[in-house]
């Protein structure tokens, strides 16, 4: 389940970044590197819900919670509820 | 620091607004009258205004369905204006009697305690009839400024949020199709707002005229590309999946994409943003409008 959600991130973060790249890592910082900008995080958090089924907590958020695919996958996909 | 430019018109706004928002003072607790209970056999929204309107699954709704998303919708647009407002109203309340703020701080009185009844109304409305404002789905993220940039932005932003948002309590403040309630809401919400947006304007420029020329290039290219997706992502919030959700509506986030890229919902917004764009390109501050995306 995991590794699906793992790859929509990828083409998430891919088909939404400036960048003329082809393949990030799962460890590749989204934010801090300027693969999005600051203003996407709405975007990206509404995808995480929709492909983990889940509502994302804003309160609390830190720009780390989405720090990359990994902690993404941590945060909110491996986490019950 | 205060750069020489001529303050003399904002001096002016402020004064004439402060005696204006003296000369209209709502108490937020007795003003409106609350049901117990809502009709919802009504409209909250304009249809014209309702996020979904013009594209092919607003035809297949009938007008139960239609006034039950208006409702849900207009819980989504006064949880916008709430957490819109309470950024608002943080950064103003941070900014009052620093010495470099050009005189605007008796003004900023008033603003921040509108901004805080405008949230009373709204919190109120999403509390007693719903299952309160719906969440903000946005945070912030640290960030090194220019000198003058983090003001220009904070006071860019507010404006862009509030022109927005002022277009649509404008027209449903006099549409008499909405549920009285709603109506007063917005009207209220009208009727103070549209002095924060003679100040915003007023000041923006004065900002902008102050720091702009200071700026290197590749500071002005990133402070307009900032403006330009806080219109975009301000636009989006107005498509949210909880509300469609909540109205009974399937597949909620793919509604939200399906209406992000309707032709009928782009120019819907393309026409509510136009007197703000025009703005920002008479200004300067946006000399390339037509590379937008809206």
């Amino acid at each position: 389940m995991s590794n699906i959600i793992r790859k929509k991130l990828h083409v998430f973060i891919l088909e939404n970044c400036e960048s003329e790249i082809s393949s990030i890592s799962d460890n590749t910082p989204i934010f801090e590197s300027g693969l999005l900008k600051s203003i996407q995080i709405m975007d990206l958090i509404l995808f995480v819900e929709e492909i983990s089924g889940k509502e994302v907590d804003v309160e609390g958020l830190k720009p780390g919670s989405f720090k990359d695919i990994d902690t993404i996958i941590k945060n909110f996909v491996e986490t019950k509820n | 620091m205060k750069a020489n430019i001529n303050t003399d018109k904002l001096d002016q706004v402020v004064k004439r607004l402060c005696r204006v928002s003296e000369d209209n003072y709502i108490n937020p607790f007795s003003h409106l009258e609350w049901p117990e209970e809502l009709d919802k056999d009504n409209w909250f929204t304009s249809p014209e205004l309702i996020s979904i309107e013009g594209t092919p699954l607003w035809d297949t709704l009938d007008e139960t369905q239609r006034k039950c998303l208006s409702f849900f919708e207009a819980v989504g647009f006064y949880s916008i204006n709430i957490h819109g407002e309470r950024m608002l109203i943080e950064g103003l309340a941070s900014r009052l009697y620093r010495k470099d703020k050009y005189g605007i701080t008796p003004y900023l009185h008033h603003f921040l305690d509108e901004e805080n009844k405008h949230m009373i109304y709204f919190g109120r409305f999403c509390s007693l009839y719903a299952n309160g404002p719906y969440p903000e789905k946005k945070m912030k993220f640290d960030q090194e400024y220019e000198d003058g940039e983090e003001d220009f932005l904070f006071f860019s932003k507010i404006m862009v949020f509030e022109e927005i948002v002022d277009l649509f309590n404008r027209k449903q403040g006099k549409d008499d199709r909405l549920h009285p309630l709603a109506k007063e809401i917005n009207w209220l919400h009208h009727f103070e707002e549209s002095r924060h947006l003679g100040f915003g304007r007023e000041f923006v420029k004065v900002l902008w005229q102050s720091y702009s020329a200071k700026w290197t290039s590749e500071s002005l290219k990133r402070i307009r590309d900032t403006i330009s997706s806080y219109i975009e992502a301000t636009w989006k919030e107005y498509y949210n999946p909880s509300v469609y959700r909540d109205a009974g509506l399937p597949d909620p986030f793919s509604i939200r994409k399906m209406a992000l890229k309707h032709p009928k919902c782009i120019k819907r917004r393309t026409e509510i943003s136009a007197p703000l764009i025009q703005f920002l390109s008479e200004t300067g501050i946006l000399p390339n409008t037509e590379e937008l995306s809206i």
